[in-house]
């Protein structure tokens, strides 16, 4: 995984704006993939003007707080996919 | 959508802004400002916040929200990202004030900085004759329980605006009751300032 790379453009060519709406959820206790890793990766998509929302959840289950912090989860990726299909439905795309 | 009960503070700072205007909230809570700034001024808001609950609360109301710190929120922001920056009820909480504010500056081209004023007469009143720490509407904690870190008046920000070389563009004095515009330093309870570089 540590050769997954999405930087220098790979993931969003250089000279494009971004119209997607981007979530970015990290756990306190993961030490794979820490928050501070996720920060970055936000504050990259900031310089391109890209609509992020970031919540870090409180869990001490480690990398393993994915599978188990479901709640939290769900409501974040619920509300976030819901305001993503309420504007699409708006602007009729 | 909060629509007539909505607080004095919200209302001013609604029409300080422009319609479509681009915003960012340090410290936005449940979001209610930025959300209302949403519905009424067609704002393209975005907050900043600590507490994980209000980020959910945030999500719930289909905001865009970081979840951080004020005093290290902004880093990553392009210079002139925003066109008014919001510290309401938020500077007497943050650390390095001088940072923030510069920081707003970069990210924003005009920030709206709302906050208690310390010298309102009720706490003067409290400090001179009852010789405790003032609790009043405005400051309601206790020493042992406040979240404020910084206790200012609107006199001291106006220094301190001088000090920095920042300029007032606009300032607007609230009471129990209403707007007030006679000796602000007494009788304002809170003050909202729009401030520029």
């Amino acid at each position: 995984m540590d050769y997954f790379d999405v930087s220098d453009g790979k993931l969003i060519p250089d000279g494009r704006e971004i119209d997607t709406r981007i979530l970015v959820i990290s756990f306190q206790s993961d030490w794979l993939y820490p928050s501070y890793q996720s920060k970055e990766m936000v504050q990259q998509m900031r310089m391109r003007h890209a609509d992020v929302t970031y919540c870090e959840i409180t869990s001490t289950y480690g990398h393993d707080a994915f599978l188990l912090e479901v709640d939290a989860e769900y409501a974040l990726i619920k509300h976030f996919m819901e305001r993503v299909f309420r504007e699409n439905e708006e602007s009729g795309s | 959508m909060i629509k007539d009960n909505v607080q004095l503070d919200y209302k001013i700072i609604a029409g300080i802004i422009e319609q479509g205007s681009r915003v960012l909230d340090l410290g936005c809570g449940n979001g209610e400002l930025i959300a209302y700034l949403s519905s009424v001024r067609n704002a393209k808001v975005q907050g900043i916040e600590l507490n994980e609950d209000a980020i959910y609360k945030c999500v719930e109301k289909g905001l865009s929200v970081f979840h951080s710190d004020i005093d290290s929120g902004l880093a990553g922001y392009p210079d002139d990202n925003f066109d008014y920056v919001i510290l309401n009820q938020s500077l007497q909480e943050t650390k390095k004030v001088d940072y923030v504010i510069k920081e707003a500056l970069r990210v924003g081209k005009k920030a709206i900085i709302g906050f208690p004023n310390f010298a309102h007469y009720r706490a003067r009143f409290m400090l001179f004759f009852r010789g405790q720490a003032p609790v009043t509407t405005s400051l309601p904690y206790h020493w042992h329980d406040t979240p404020n870190l910084r206790f200012l008046s609107i006199k001291d920000f106006r220094d301190y605006c001088k000090q920095s070389n920042l300029k007032i563009l606009d300032s607007h004095y609230l009471s129990d009751t209403g707007i007030i515009h006679l000796f602000p330093n007494i009788f304002a309870r809170n003050v909202i300032f729009v401030v520029t570089k």
